[in-house]
């Protein structure tokens, strides 16, 4: 084994140094909302808050649970993110492998046609208006279907099933199998770096979307969990800074680190789903990205 | 096969995203049959046995569905109206997203409510001339005497079309004046100060809070002033000299001006730049940062300052940033001072314009006179009292006219206190979270706030084409010159090209339009007092 240089030692020292520099800058924010969501809310004003919490309170926490539409906006969100997220990646899948095969007849119109909702999109009101004729306004499906097939998606998803090899496919069709069989026993158990990928990011599309609430929802027992929070956080202080008048019914809690406090509880669900896909995740980007 | 049916099936999932929707559809319309029946019915009277149902957008307060507040809302009405009311909330959503939503609600409708709560817009232009905004004139002679009594003649002014009628009424006018000067009475005390009463002494009071080591720790580390990156914040300043740089003021001969042009701005920046060089004026306040309310009441918290031009409301004992003053500072106390004199002893505080900042249309989903009783219920003092505070004994207690709530912050939000806030807000004495005290200083303030009342002009139209076109790059401009001489950046003498700038920038077209809206708007005044003697002074 060759003796490592004084030189390559330096050199490793200052890549260590500089990599652990580079990982506290991307941890530091992260942990000061952690400290920031637990302090003092008074003492945080006077500036305290550095590595530790100064003081202790979980009054930010208290606010942000005990507001009545929390727990509704969780629910509205989980079942939006779990049910959006199998009828996104399903018939993602499913229109990508259709025209990922050459022999589907006017295969290139259908991409065009996706490709066309990539460059132009209906606009708002007209968006709404089909929604509310559709009788979705204040149900789970307008939440779930504006969104569930992604363009982009479908794209990467493409170039995915073009890397199976059609020899598998017609291995399975001389042993009897279907178009559908094909699908879902051979094409999806083979895809699933590409269905965890397409999969993460429609659940963190819909986790995080808030805009679906602001349209469709006049019910706010149908608020998403991003729309309750935001709400929380904004309209108090907001109230005030805008018109420059008390509010009859002021919250006795600091909006900073009730901010602090709701970006923590909306992120962490995604944060711990996050590591058992990550190596999905980046393998079926890859994949997508280097066979578009 | 399977391949097109597994595509016709995403496909038609797709077109959820990006189609256009046409022609009509009952789906959901329920609303509107409702709506539909109770306008063909005429009035409260026919459909006295059904309930009266009406959609209110609501913006403020916790935002609670089916609360408390609302059923005490509803038993209310009943007994006013004389027939079951079933209020149905819309709860708008935060500000940023408000107007996409407000002109969601009102595109059709079977989804507009019966009462609109909106801010500023110029989509209400749109409203009236689709009649989609109802003239609530003839409803609030028969049933709206407490929101006739309520508001002022001067504030209806703001809202009465000059075809004689009222198609908003505004939903919270702030106080005449609800901004004060504020000093610390201990650093005073300890420093052997006086309170001042010119701006001469003023300045030489918070020339002593910077240097003066008034917390005692032996640190240069305490400020005279500080607030927010807006003018507002230095009203002690300018309006001491009869000035203000924000708006339109009337001179001596009868014509207008804007403000920020006046000769003797460039005094005060001057003075400006003195104490912020001497470090007498924190540095946080002349950046857009301070321009966050909450840092601002971080900084009042702190008590490292002396002296702020801020709310009346901290003087409240129960206002959040008094309590956490308090808690940082046991032994600190602030005190509002009547406005500075100036060299020519002139005083003012600063007016509130009194057009309200937010407003309620009452729309063609619901029958205006019901809707208009509704607002006139919640206008009463009693009702007021009930859905913004509780029950008396229940919720809250009011002791030597303090007013303590009996109840946790948590519990008045489940209850929905505050959800129908901004619905002809009440700023009197029925606002008893105000201690006799502070209702007392925002009585004073109407008075020690008229002499800038009556130099300020305040436009009716919310049509100004010309503004609007030329004002963002005067106000940036004007922003970069003012704040740069207070901060040194830019010297003193770049203030006498302003006036030239201005002109460049469209000043000319802006003091055109302003002139000629200023005529326009003395002659409607005229025609107005006439209307309102006639429709509204015999029904107060």
């Amino acid at each position: 084994m060759t003796p490592i240089s004084g030189g390559e030692r330096a050199f490793n020292a200052a890549n260590i140094a500089f990599f652990i520099l580079l990982m506290a800058l991307m941890i530091y924010p992260f942990w000061y909302m952690v400290m920031a969501s637990v302090s003092d809310p008074d003492l945080t004003a006077s500036g305290g808050l550095f590595l530790l919490p100064a003081g202790f309170s979980s009054t930010a926490y208290q606010a942000v649970f005990q507001n009545v539409s929390i727990l509704s906006g969780f629910k509205v969100t989980i079942i939006t993110t779990a049910a959006g997220t199998l009828i996104g990646t399903f018939f993602s899948a499913g229109m990508a492998y259709a025209v990922s095969k050459k022999r589907l007849r006017g295969g290139k119109f259908f991409s065009l046609l996706i490709l066309f909702t990539m460059l132009f999109s209906g606009g708002l009101v007209p968006s709404y208006l089909l929604v509310k004729m559709l009788g979705l306004i204040d149900s789970y499906g307008a939440f779930i279907l504006p969104g569930a097939i992604g363009a982009w998606n479908i794209f990467v998803m493409i170039s995915f099933f073009r890397g199976i090899p059609d020899e598998l496919e017609e291995a399975a069709k001389i042993d009897g199998a279907n178009d559908l069989t094909v699908f879902f026993r051979i094409v999806l158990p083979l895809s699933k770096p590409v269905l965890a990928t397409v999969g993460l990011f429609i659940a963190v599309g819909y986790w995080n979307d808030f805009f679906s609430s602001v349209l469709y929802a006049t019910e706010k027992d149908m608020w998403q969990l991003q729309m309750v929070l935001k709400d929380l956080i904004s309209n108090t202080s907001q109230a005030i800074s805008q018109a420059g008048i008390s509010v009859a019914v002021q919250q006795q809690v600091n909006p900073f680190t009730v901010k602090m406090a709701s970006i923590l509880v909306s992120s962490a669900p995604i944060l711990a789903v996050y590591p058992f896909l990550q190596k999905h995740f980046v393998k079926g980007a890859l994949i997508g990205s280097v066979k578009g | 096969m399977l391949l097109s049916v597994s595509l016709a099936m995403a496909v038609l999932t797709a077109a959820c995203s990006g189609g256009n929707g046409n022609g009509d559809s009952a789906a959901g319309n329920g609303g509107a049959a409702n709506t539909a029946a109770l306008n063909s019915g005429g009035g409260a009277k026919e459909a006295s046995k059904e309930p009266y149902k009406i959609k209110m957008a609501l913006m403020a307060g916790p935002k609670t569905p089916d609360s408390w507040a609302e059923k005490a809302l509803e038993e209310e009405l009943a007994k006013s109206m004389g027939r079951p009311v079933d209020v149905q909330p819309i709860f708008l959503p935060d500000w940023s997203e408000l107007n996409t939503k407000i002109n969601l609600l009102m595109s059709a409708k079977d989804t507009r409510p019966g009462i609109l709560w909106t801010g500023d817009t110029k989509e209400y232009a749109k409203w009236v001339d689709a009649g989609i905004a109802q003239d609530v004139t003839p409803s609030l002679q028969k049933y709206g005497k407490q929101i006739l009594d309520y508001y002022r003649k001067d504030t209806l002014f703001y809202h009465w079309d000059k075809s004689g009628k009222i198609f908003r009424i505004p939903g919270d006018v702030p106080e005449a004046s609800y901004m004060t000067t504020i000093l610390r009475k201990d650093w005073l005390d300890k420093l052997g100060l006086q309170v001042p009463a010119t701006l001469d002494e003023y300045v030489e009071v918070i020339r002593a809070f910077a240097n003066g080591d008034p917390d005692g720790n032996g640190k240069k580390d305490t400020y005279g002033i500080s607030g927010d990156n807006y003018y507002r914040s230095l009203a002690p300043f300018f309006y001491a000299n009869g000035l203000d740089v924000e708006n339109f003021v009337k001179q001596p001969d009868g014509s207008i001006k804007f403000g920020a042009l006046d000769p003797k701005v460039k005094d005060v920046l001057g003075l400006l730049n003195k104490l912020y060089k001497e470090g007498v004026m924190d540095p946080r306040m002349t950046t857009s940062a301070n321009n966050d309310d909450n840092k601002v009441n971080d900084i009042y918290a702190s008590g490292k300052v002396g002296s702020f031009y801020r709310w009346v409301d901290y003087f409240n004992p129960g206002n959040s940033v008094n309590m956490s003053f308090k808690k940082l500072n046991p032994t600190g106390e602030y005190i509002s001072v009547p406005p500075m004199k100036g060299p020519d002893g002139f005083s003012s505080d600063l007016p509130d314009p009194g057009i309200g900042w937010c407003y309620l249309v009452v729309t063609d989903a619901t029958d205006v006179d019901s809707a208009v009783q509704v607002l006139n219920t919640m206008a009463t003092p009693e009702v007021f009292k009930k859905i913004t505070f509780g029950n008396e004994g229940e919720h809250y207690k009011m002791e030597s006219g303090i007013f303590t709530p009996t109840i946790q912050p948590e519990e008045g939000s489940r209850l929905g206190l505050g959800n129908f806030g901004w619905y002809v807000q009440r700023k009197d004495a029925a606002n008893i979270k105000n201690t006799p005290e502070v209702t007392k200083m925002f009585e004073d303030k109407i008075a020690t706030s008229q002499p800038m009342r009556d130099k300020i002009v305040v436009f009716k139209a919310i049509e100004r084409p010309e503004w609007d076109r030329y004002s963002a790059d005067i106000k940036k401009v004007r922003d970069e010159l003012f704040w740069g001489i207070i901060t040194g950046k830019t010297p003193l003498d770049a203030f006498d090209k302003w006036p030239a700038q201005y002109e460049k920038l469209g000043g000319k077209k802006v003091d055109e339009e302003a002139a000629g809206m200023f005529d326009k708007e003395q002659a409607e005044r005229v025609e107005y007092d006439k209307w309102y003697e006639e429709n509204i002074t015999p029904y107060k």
